[in-house]
């Protein structure tokens, strides 16, 4: 239903400014990214891992990797919950509350938006983020795109 | 006499964490609740003109306010938890967990009150009063918000004691697309107010181990122990298990989850015994053994889930006055139906009718079938 109601708005928002609308246009792609100079390999199993408190570190690294999350509303983590976690927002914030109150862990940090996940990312080589694959810059290095 | 030594023990790990006085730890507060309603809509008749009552939480069957009778009551499932989690330097935490129920009078408890350390990566060793891990949903039964029903169904999750003091260590890997995890404790734990009276368990140990992947999760578990009663507290006392005669007793419980999304189904059986002899609830009867088991279906449609749950235990007596108990069978038939709508990100509100059918043998039911009753319920429950 939300959904239905971006891309209602993309739409509408695309004939307003005069835009060429294509379906792909509206359906964006999304990067996951890390620091340029973690040379590493992740499947998206190992990208779930890391969200979901089940890997707590890189394979290639020692210390913990913090993982950062986007605004709950942000399409992105909408797109990445669905294709990279399997998980529905309400499935997710149990999963939290679970994990959470039997000390199992904690939640990831939510940035206010792309830039600041970038931001982040591009001066940490143990974070992890998602965004935009607009967003992204040489300043972060892309390791799944979905 | 515990709590002292444990809050002293929190001070220490706080005192050490900060002793260097550069890095101060970082405080999270988070935690969950649930105000909830009930009434019996339907009881059976007991005798001396009593009626059936529907208790959710045995450990406090001496307070009324956590029993459903004809009266609506608003305590027996509403309970408020406050979470204190700090974060030392490297990968130690020390967390804290009040809680109020109102079935208990929202007398605040120290539900759990631990030190926290990553050894590796992969493996956590936890030391201080913690939950038992018994169940499937034992880790978190207080958090409604974190299942579908009201409360766990009670043939199995109805329990005595739930929280324990000791060590445990948690090793969590995976294999292809299967993540594992490991769980060892070793602990004692105590309830004052539980049916048969003042209980303790010691030299308490058990193992865990839980397989899952995206849709499907299977946990097993094991459990042993030696357990007395203070046996002066009770009605009738009987010198069968206190504390110069303890009891061994063992705990085994396998249960499986699938998830599909829209749909979900899950299953859970245990099996509990106690080695010689046990006050059971019933005057005159002892406690040999209890099978309970469950099964609960669900699917979701937008914000709204739909469920139903089929529970049953039965508990075979053995008589030590009365031989006339011997192979008796308790037992009783619960369904649940149920219903939770997700109104808002950390809340959900919940409405179920539960059922339960007394299928105690003749003999026991000759005062009335006291475990029959019919609940309807309905609350919200939230996380913070």
């Amino acid at each position: 239903m939300k959904k239905q109601m971006v891309v209602r708005s993309l739409f509408i928002a695309s004939l307003m400014s005069g835009a060429l609308l294509i379906p792909h246009t509206v359906i964006a792609e999304t990067s996951v990214v890390v620091h340029p100079s973690n040379d590493i390999t992740l499947s998206r199993k190992d990208i779930q891992r890391i969200y979901l408190g089940k890997l707590r570190t890189f394979p290639n690294r020692k210390e913990s990797v913090l993982p950062i999350n986007q605004a709950l509303s942000s399409s992105s983590r909408i797109q990445f919950e669905k294709v990279v976690l399997n998980k529905t927002p309400q499935q997710l914030k149990s999963y939290w509350a679970r994990r959470v109150f039997t000390g199992k862990g904690v939640p990831p940090t939510v940035a206010i938006n792309a830039d600041e996940v970038r931001k982040l990312v591009a001066k940490n080589p143990s974070t992890i983020g998602y965004m935009d694959s607009l967003n992204v810059d040489s300043s972060v290095k892309v390791v799944l795109s979905f | 006499m515990w709590k002292k030594n444990y809050i002293r023990f929190l001070v220490c790990i706080f005192f050490v964490g900060n002793v260097p006085g550069v890095n101060a730890a970082e405080l999270r507060w988070s935690g969950f609740g649930s105000i909830v309603g009930g009434k019996v809509v339907k009881d059976s008749d007991l005798a001396g003109g009593a009626s059936s009552t529907y208790q959710t939480d045995p450990t406090l069957s001496r307070f009324r306010s956590a029993i459903y009778d004809r009266d609506l009551n608003f305590r027996p499932d509403t309970n408020f938890a406050l979470q204190l989690t700090a974060d030392l330097e490297q990968d130690l935490s020390v967390t804290t967990q009040l809680t109020a129920r109102g079935g208990n009078s929202f007398v605040t408890e120290v539900e759990w009150l631990y030190a926290s350390y990553y050894l590796t990566p992969k493996l956590q060793i936890n030391a201080g009063r913690q939950r038992a891990p018994f169940y499937l949903y034992s880790d978190f039964l207080d958090l409604g918000y974190a299942y579908h029903w009201l409360r766990a169904p009670l043939n199995l999750y109805g329990e005595g004691l739930s929280v324990y003091e000791g060590i445990s260590a948690i090793f969590q890997s995976y294999v292809n697309d299967w993540d594992y995890e490991l769980q060892g404790y070793l602990g004692s734990g105590s309830n004052v107010t539980s049916v048969i009276g003042d209980t303790e368990l010691n030299g308490w140990s058990g193992f865990v181990a839980t397989v899952s992947n995206d849709w499907l999760k299977v946990r097993a578990s094991t459990h042993v122990g030696e357990g007395w009663v203070d046996v002066s507290a009770l009605p009738t006392p009987i010198q069968l298990m206190g504390e110069d005669n303890p009891q061994d007793f063992s705990f085994i419980s396998v249960g499986v989850f699938a998830d599909f999304g829209a749909y979900f189904a899950g299953s859970e059986f245990t099996f509990l015994e106690i080695d010689a002899l046990a006050q059971s609830g019933i005057t005159g009867a002892t406690f040999d053994k209890r099978v309970s088991w469950m099964l609960t279906a669900g699917m979701r449609v937008n914000d709204y889930l739909l469920h139903i749950t089929a529970s049953g235990r039965t508990i075979t007596l053995t008589g030590d006055a009365n031989p006339g108990f011997n192979d008796l069978e308790q037992a009783s038939e619960t369904i649940i139906i149920g219903v939770r709508y997700d109104f808002h990100p950390s809340a959900a509100v919940k409405m179920e009718y539960t059922s339960v059918t007394d299928k105690s043998d003749a003999v026991l039911l000759a005062a009335g079938k006291k475990l029959e009753v019919d609940t309807f319920a309905f609350g919200i429950d939230f996380v913070y």
